[in-house]
This record gives C-alpha cells, structure tokens and sequence, in this order.
C-alpha cells in the first residue's frame, strides 16, 4: 500500500467531490430521455409547488414565525427557477420534444410566477395575504403531477 | 541509562510517544540514528539518537508523499538535518519513550517553539487554561 | 445528577455526530422519498458506532492514549498516513458543511442570508473551542441538542397509524418508481451517517480530555448505551415526520427548512422555535467535534501535544491547525457551494474510508500491551469482526452506486 496510490485515491477522491458539486447537465439524444429529463423537472416543480403551499398553511394558520416562512418560499422560489432553467437550457432532440418542450415550459412559467408573489409577500411579513395569492397552487400541483404521470 | 537492552527498534521504539522530563508529547520517534560498529561484542547496531520531526519521517515514507514531505521540511528548516535526541537522555522505554530533557531544551521542539512565539502565543488568552 | 452530566459526552458525541446537518437533511429526504424503508439502515449503523466507540472508549480509558494516536504506534508509520490524509480531507468538507449549516440555522430565525451569518459563526465555533471548558461545551451542546426531541413529540401530535409505519419500517421495500441502485445508495448515506469516523475521534479523546481512567468504564458503557441510541432515536423521528408530510405531498427536501416544517405543522411555533435552536446546537456540536478532530487527528499522528484541556500556548501546533481548518472551511463555505451538497459528499466518502479507520480500532482493542485485561472479550470480537465485513462491503459498494446512480438523483 504505497504513498504514490494513496496520492492517486486522494486525488480521484478530489475529482469526484468537484464533479459533484459543479454538475454539468447532460444532453438529450431522444425523445425518450428528454421526456425522462422532463419527468424529473416536473417532480422537482410540484415538490416547490407543495413546499410552498404547506409553507402558506402553517404561516396562516399562525404556526410559523415569518422569517422561516419568507426562507421557505424563497427556497421554494430559487429551486423552481432552477429546474426551469435547467430544463429550458437542454437543447430538444426532436420536434415532438418540441411539443414537450411548450406544455412543460408553460406550467413552470406559472409556478414561477406563483411562487415569486408569495416570496415577495412573505418578505414583507404579511402573512394573511398569502392566503388569496396561494389559491391557485392546488391546481398547479394536480397538473404538475399529472404531467410527470403522462410521461414516466 | 545504563543497562543494555537488546531491543526489536520496530516494534519499541519505532513510531512511539515521546514524553519529555515533565509528560508534555514531542514529537514521536519518527526514525532512529544507528552506530553500526560500535559495540564488538554483542555485532548489533547501537542506537545513538533517536530523530524527530518531518525531515526524518519523510524518509520512512515511500514514493512521492515522502519526498514532497520533505521538501515542504527543507524549505521551513533553517538546516538540513533532521532533529536529533541523544539518546542517552531517554529515561524509560515503555508504552512511550521518556527523555530526561524538558521539550523545550530540545531540538526537535523547534515546531512548536516557532508556532508558539510566532502565531498561538499572541492571540489573545493563550496563557489560560479554558475556563 | 452526577450520572446525568458524566453521559453528556456521548449525548453530545451523538447528536453531533449524528445529527448535523448531512444527517437531518439525509433523514429528512430519506423519510420523503422512500418513507421508513430504510429504517434498517439507520439501526444497523447504529449498532455498529456503539460497538465502536465502546471500545474507542474503552482504550483511551484503559491506556489514557485516544484510537487515532495508537494507530501510527501498532499499523506504522505509512499505514496511519493514509489514514490521517482521507480522515482530515473528509473531516475538513465536513467542517465546511457544519460552518454552514449553523449559519443556515440562523437563516431559518432571522432571514438574514446565510452567507452574512459565516463570519461570525466561524469565529464562535474557534472562540468556544478556544476558551470554553470542555465539560462546559458538552453540557449545553448537548442539552440544547436535546430540544430535537420535539420531533418525537410532533410526531405524536400528529395521531399517525402507528401500524402503518411500524409496517413501513419492518417490510423493507423498494417503493415503486424508485431504483434498487438509488434504494442502497440512500442506506449506505444513512449507515454512514450514523458511523462517521470523526464521531469516534472526537469521543475517545474527548475521554483523555476527560481524564478517564479504568474506573471510568461503567461510564464509557452508559455513554455509549444511551447517547448513541439516543441519536438513532432523534434520526427516527426524524425520517417518521417526513414519511407523514413530506411524502405524501411529494415533497422533496433538498434544504434544512423543509426538514423542520412537519414540526412546525404539527406543533405551531413553539415546536418550530425548539426544533431550530436543536438545528443550531447539532449543527455547532459538529462544527466543534469536526474541528477539534481536524485537530486531534494531525496532531496525534505527528506526536505533538494536543487538547482543549492545557494552556493554548503549550498546544501550540494542535491550536493552529484548528484554526486554520476552520478559516478553510469558512472561505470555501463563503463560495456558496451547496452545503447540502458538500456535507452529503463527505458521508459518502467517509462511507468509503469506513474500514480504515474502523480496523485499527479493532486492533488496538485486542492489543493486551495497551489493555492490559481489558482487551475485547470472544462476544465483542465476534460482532466487531462482522462489522467489519459489512464496513469493506459497503466501502466497495459506494463509489461505483455513486457513479450509477448520480449520487442519488
């Protein structure tokens, strides 16, 4: 067991922590594996979409402070953002991707839209508000899941 | 000390504790400082000095991380020898290795004498034991 | 009350150890993604960090020298540096995560962005290691870590089906649309969570730090018994809340928030500010643990003096290290790299080094040089060994299920 393999573990072990947390996205080479990316991205959505709503809940339901509300929905915000445009930079394989492509887009859109008007609101610590501006998660959530179902 | 022992170096001696005369560790016995022919009698290499500190662990160590260890010593040494306990001033060898010196008369407590007057020494409450 | 504090070291130890940040979110996310199938995997790993650390425990008490300092002495002197270097690597993107996860912490009380809150909680992590008592350190890390028993609480409050999840945890199952690969990939993240190296580190010296003697031993066992299981409990309750409201929403927990909302639901404000301040202990007990253990490891390897327990200018070397560990693990945390990410990285590896630190520890145990009678009975060696075995097959299994599985996408 010599020093020079222990030098080569340590830095493969190195190479595979950056790899990690720099990951690059891989491209789509068929329908199949752009619907799979799809899936994925739908799933993430829906949970930020869920994550807010309870976060809407227990915030009027007067069982959270607002600072942990407002990192909440931030969070919430940012992760949806970023499947968004994860999804949005993979370049579609084929025009039936395309298709794909539009639907998905769309309902990300309004989540981003959602999730960015309850952040801004939850910031200002007013938390009733939250409430009307919530009510169009559930239906965001049921056709977020029932995309992700459509394509497993 | 004044009685011989014959001792297997590796397994006594080797990577053990040093314990200087009032129990503070310095250092471990990273590599040792054999007199080949100095003892007719019993045709064993006696042990003159025991060596302590990275340039002497870097020869131990195999390859590469050896020899990138000790050139990371030479630049920080000021000389190229590795430092050296005189071994007649080992007290005891048992579990650790005792010597009768105190660390800080030693010349392998040079590391810890530089980080103590150089860095540790001036932030603030270094001379208080954690309250 | 004596009884009380003298266990403090191993409730510390655990909820440390067991619950920083890596683990709550590893929990959380497992209990949202495959309910309380792993359940298992939390329980072996636990079994196995108490075999270990009662003999880390036991040998420092015995022979008054920690595990990592005897290595070098009985594997030699190449074996133990590759030891050191995998253990310090690993203990240092584990540091890293701590720093942040404290700061995150403070994000969830104040909303006041994490990366502000960094300076500060580096300086209070090296602060307390520099001034505060170790006894000290223990007693209110450990019993503010304590306040995460409010998950067990919500838990309750929450009237589950008891059968239903008790059946969850018994009738281990791949739940559909999840792989088998990504199944064993999330045990071996729980199992490693539960047996991170620097756990055992940081409680066999901290019995030196303790000045433990062979008198000791009945307490090394009550630590062990009762801090460890303790921490595999909190784990539990842990992955319970997010099988009950995380998963059945499809929520998944990516960030120590989402980890604290089913006690928020289910116990208002008061759970939540208890849950928090029991994030904030677990993630500062393992700030501390890891960055001592940056401390320990290196300096018991060389042979220079090292402890929390003598003047900082008689540790001089030992000091520096800790310091200079905690000012790299604040810059790279200041980069804002996922701290989720990093700490999910370091079980992983450490999951990988597993048997090099366990097997010298088993060795040192058997050694009636440093032991005198106290070396492992026929029973201990016999599930150490097992344990063992388990360790080299979840070591071989976790790169290559890393790679096939995307680390757990």
């Amino acid at each position: 067991m010599g020093s020079a393999w222990s030098v080569r573990v340590a830095v493969g072990a190195l190479a595979i922590v950056a790899a990690g947390c720099f990951q690059p996205v891989g491209p789509a080479r068929t329908f199949h594996d752009y619907e799979l990316k799809a899936e994925s991205t739908a799933k993430s959505a829906r949970s930020s979409v869920e994550t807010a709503r309870l976060a809407v809940q227990v915030a009027t339901d007067g069982d959270a402070f607002p600072p942990y509300v407002s990192v909440l929905l931030a969070e919430a915000e940012s992760d949806a953002s970023n499947s968004q445009g994860t999804f949005l930079g993979i370049q579609p394989p084929d025009k039936h991707s395309d298709r794909l492509r539009d639907r998905l887009g769309r309902l990300l859109e309004q989540t981003g839209n959602v999730l960015s008007t309850l952040r801004i609101t939850a910031r200002r610590a007013d938390l009733q508000q939250l409430k009307g501006q919530a009510a169009r998660l559930p239906a965001l959530s049921k056709r977020l899941d029932r995309f992700a179902t459509e394509h497993e | 000390m004044n009685d011989r022992r014959e001792l297997l170096a590796g397994l006594h001696l080797l990577d053990h504790q040093i314990l200087d005369c009032d129990g503070w560790a310095a250092g471990k016995v990273d590599d040792l400082e054999l007199d080949v022919a100095a003892d007719p009698t019993t045709a064993l290499p006696v042990v003159t000095a025991i060596l302590s500190g990275a340039g002497a662990l870097s020869r131990r160590l195999e390859g590469r991380l050896g020899r990138w260890v000790e050139s990371v010593d030479e630049r920080l040494a000021s000389d190229r020898v590795p430092s050296q306990i005189a071994f007649e001033l080992v007290s005891e060898i048992a579990s650790h290795v005792s010597v009768t010196a105190s660390r800080d008369d030693l010349e392998t407590g040079r590391g810890e004498r530089w980080t103590r007057e150089r860095i540790v020494g001036h932030i603030p409450g270094a001379g208080h034991a954690p309250e | 009350m004596k009884r009380l504090v003298g266990v403090m070291l191993g409730v510390l130890t655990a909820i440390g150890g067991f619950m920083d940040i890596g683990d709550i979110v590893a929990n959380s996310a497992t209990g949202a993604r495959f309910g309380m199938s792993l359940a298992w995997a939390v329980l072996l790993g636990t079994v196995g960090i108490v075999v270990y650390a009662e003999m880390a425990g036991r040998v420092a008490a015995v022979s008054g020298r920690p595990t990592f300092d005897l290595v070098r002495e009985r594997l030699g002197a190449r074996m133990a540096i590759v030891n050191l270097a995998a253990s310090f690597f690993i203990n240092l993107l584990t540091l890293t995560a701590e720093v942040a996860g404290v700061a995150i912490a403070l994000q969830l009380a104040t909303d006041v962005n994490y990366l502000l809150w960094l300076p500060l909680t580096a300086l209070l992590v090296w602060l307390v290691i520099w001034r505060v008592r170790f006894t000290l350190m223990e007693n209110v890390f450990g019993l503010m870590g304590l306040a995460m028993i409010v998950m067990a609480i919500a838990v309750w409050q929450l009237h589950p089906d008891w059968s239903q999840l008790w059946h969850g945890a018994s009738h281990p199952v791949v739940p559909s649309g999840e792989g088998h690969a990504t199944y064993f990939y999330y045990a071996i993240a729980l199992f490693g969570a539960a047996m991170t190296p620097y756990e055992v580190f940081f409680f066999s010296s901290g019995a030196v730090e303790e000045h433990w003697t062979r008198s000791d031993l009945s307490e090394n066992r009550a630590n062990v018994f009762i801090g460890f299981p303790l921490g595999a409990f909190l784990s539990l309750s842990l992955m319970a809340l997010a099988t009950l409201v995380l998963f059945p929403r499809g929520i998944s927990v990516d960030h120590l928030s989402q980890a604290a909302l089913p006690v928020s639901l289910s116990l208002g404000k008061i759970g939540l500010a208890l849950i928090i301040v029991g994030f904030f202990a677990a993630t500062f007990g393992a700030a501390l643990e890891t960055g001592l253990s940056a401390g320990y490891t290196i300096s018991q390897y060389f042979g220079w003096q090292w402890g929390k327990r003598n003047r900082p200018r008689d540790a001089s070397r030992f000091h520096l290290v800790v310091l200079v560990s905690i000012g790299v693990a604040m810059l790279v945390a200041l980069t804002a790299v996922d701290p989720v990410k990093v700490t999910e990285y370091s079980i992983v590896l450490s999951a990988a080094a597993l048997p090099l630190t366990y097997f010298p520890i088993l060795v040192v145990a058997n050694d009636p040089d440093f032991m005198g009678d106290k070396v492992n009975g026929r029973f201990g060696n016999a599930i150490g060994s097992i344990y063992l075995v388990i360790l080299v097959v979840v070591s071989l299994a976790t790169i290559p299920l890393m790679i096939i599985t995307k680390a757990g996408a």
